[in-house]
């Protein structure tokens, strides 16, 4: 590992992960309480939109992120893996588009946080800029410190966190709602057919049909704690076949017990989840359980915002330590956390959401800022999947202990979906709203420079790359 | 210890300032919506000018501090889809904007809300989902109204 911030040599990666944890941190990033009551909204068309995640990017991301991790059990996870295919420049820049998208949605899933604990205090809370920011900065930079203990404290985090603030939660919701249907009340959705799952895709859904796709991102996580895992090549394809199954399951199930309990018009998106939770637990006779239930939500949100906040961090103390950045990024505490990184992510972010916090609102800024997200995980997501086809041709002798199967039509199917589904998201990632008020040229140029300018800056750095960098980087 | 060179500092700089700069410019250059007392009957206005029938209109609270209510408008349309309209007003800026944070949180995944959201005045005006042609009508109104 590289320096340290005390000057003592870093200890060695121990490897506290096994199975359970690496499939906890995949959960932890994609499985959201959050969306559910976004997709009831379809009514029982929300499963045509999870078959089309699903074709589209879950199993392609699952299956390539698996023989990908298993092949090349580096750390820098993304970095890694595109860097075999396509070298640095084309790792680093992966690793940069999925390290700074997570810099302009961190303010959106801390406000989530702020928001739902809110609703377990006082909810009217929400509405100061003072409360909404003094919980978002706790949360994150709570969450920074115990990235700064390491893997082992992350670890023990996440585990916990994940079962009781996304999955009980969600399995509450499918509880309740299989309850629901049991004891003869009112089913709000109307009868089932296979029509009703159909969903309606045309010009109009285009831009959401971006958000379905990605809907699963994330299941790259695992990845880049590859340093950490005791046996990577044995533990990551259960992992991930173990994470994909609770996400979808939890996913399915906790949206279609809420679109059949919730009346449509109650589901008001601007409240969020709590409402939906509120409705849901009073049609239950049990109203006692929102408080409870808003505080485990906060936690959810806290261990998925833990995910996304420690895994490309660790990505760039990678690519700090190999030398393409400044040594002064590649400072790591003695329990092996890239902590210059960590900080420097923590301010950026804090700037950000003061921003977001105490600037007056703008409806069509957060619309701008949330493509350029889509936009530049999109970026990574390319990456990976052509990585996986190329490696195929360029390292075909590579062990891989898990290969897509199929062989090269099987890893050109895999990753031709994944490809198509991301490029897709991609293009209508570009398309303003039908609705959109400011005209499409503004629109999409705000866009396009601004995921170029937050995924450009790796090519700055290996510009001028300076082989003092590792020399100092690596000099401990 | 090691020296810290200007070109190293420069390239923090860089990054901090180039990773700020989009949403900063973003947010900065947007425009934000006045606080103003709205009709309301702004959307009965803008469907009956388009001669779309509304199948109900229920009143509604939003569970939301500060919204004061407003009503929901369901439409279905001739393959039988339905579209909800709900509007609310909020009784000050401060809570009209922690409404709109609050449905941008709530987008799917790492990407957008399910709805469409349009910010007229005092009041929010939320329609589900947003694949409805209604959308875009009610868009264009609002934007000439």
């Amino acid at each position: 590992m590289g320096d340290t911030a005390d000057g003592s040599s870093v200890l060695q990666n121990k490897k506290v992960l096994g199975l359970f944890a690496l499939a906890m941190i995949n959960v932890a990033a994609v499985l959201s309480i959050r969306n559910f009551p976004s997709m009831a909204v379809y009514g029982w068309s929300c499963i045509g939109w999870y078959v089309i995640g699903t074709i589209f990017f879950l199993i392609p991301i699952s299956l390539a992120g698996t023989e990908l991790a298993t092949g090349w059990p580096e750390g820098g996870g993304v970095y890694a893996w595109v860097k075999q295919a396509f070298g640095e420049k084309g790792g680093f820049t992966a690793l940069f588009c999925e390290w700074s998208n997570n810099l302009i949605w961190f303010p959106t899933v801390l406000s989530f946080i702020a928001s739902t604990f809110a609703f377990a205090l006082t909810p009217s809370l929400a509405t100061s800029g003072i409360y909404m920011f003094t919980v978002m900065m706790i949360a994150f930079w709570g969450t920074t410190a115990i990235a700064y203990f390491g893997e082992e404290a992350s670890t023990r985090f996440g585990n916990v966190g994940v079962i009781l603030g996304s999955i009980i939660p969600a399995l509450l919701i499918i509880f309740l709602g299989l309850w629901w249907m049991g004891s003869g009340q009112a089913i709000v959705l109307p009868p089932f057919s296979i029509g009703a799952m159909v969903p309606t895709v045309n010009l109009s859904t285009l831009p959401f049909f971006a958000s379905v796709i990605l809907l699963f991102a994330g299941m790259e996580m695992a990845g880049f704690h590859a340093l950490e895992t005791r046996d990577p090549q044995k533990d990551f394809p259960r992992a991930m076949a173990i994470s994909a199954v609770i996400i979808v399951v939890c996913t399915v199930l906790a949206t279609l017990a809420i679109a059949m309990v919730i009346p449509a018009d109650q589901l008001n998106l601007a409240s969020g989840v709590m409402q939906a939770i509120q409705y849901f637990f009073t049609a239950a006779h049990i109203p006692w359980m929102v408080a409870p239930m808003a505080v485990l939500i906060t936690l959810g949100g806290v261990v998925s915002l833990a995910a996304w906040l420690i895994g490309p961090a660790k990505g760039l103390g990678i690519v700090a330590e190999e030398g393409n950045m400044p040594p002064v990024f590649d400072k790591t505490n003695k329990y092996g956390a890239p902590v210059a990184v960590l900080v420097i992510q923590a301010l950026i972010g804090s700037a950000i959401s003061l921003l977001y916090v105490f600037l007056p609102s703008v409806n069509q800024a957060y619309w701008i800022l949330s493509a350029m997200t889509v936009e530049l995980l999109c970026i990574v997501y390319v990456l990976v999947f052509a990585a996986v086809i190329k490696l195929r041709y360029s390292q075909p002798d590579t062990p891989r202990p898990f290969r897509i199967p199929g062989g090269t039509i099987g890893v050109w199917i895999v990753g031709g979906l994944g490809i198509l589904g991301t490029t897709f998201a991609f293009i209508v990632g570009l398309i303003p709203p039908s609705y959109f008020q400011t005209s499409g040229f503004v629109y999409v140029g705000s866009v396009l420079l601004g995921t170029f300018l937050l995924a450009v800056p790796p090519l700055v750095f290996l510009h001028l790359k300076n082989p003092s960098w590792k020399e100092k980087g690596g000099a401990s | 210890m090691k020296k810290i060179t200007i070109i190293e500092i420069a390239l923090v700089l860089f990054l901090f300032a180039i990773v700020l700069l989009p949403p900063v410019i973003v947010i900065l250059t947007g425009s934000h919506a006045p606080y103003y007392p709205v009709s309301s009957r702004l959307v009965d206005e803008a469907l009956a000018l388009q001669g779309i029938s509304v199948v109900s209109v229920t009143y509604n609270a939003w569970n939301l501090p500060g919204a004061t209510g407003g009503k929901t408008y369901l439409i279905i349309d001739r393959d039988g889809q339905e579209t909800r309209i709900s509007t609310q007003t909020f009784s000050s800026e401060e809570a009209r904007d922690a409404a709109i944070r609050s449905w941008h949180a709530g987008g799917t995944g790492k990407g957008r809300q399910a709805g469409a959201l349009f910010v007229k005045g005092e009041t929010l005006i939320a329609v589900t989902p947003s694949d409805r042609p209604v959308v875009e009508i009610l868009g264009r109104y609002l934007q000439e109204k």
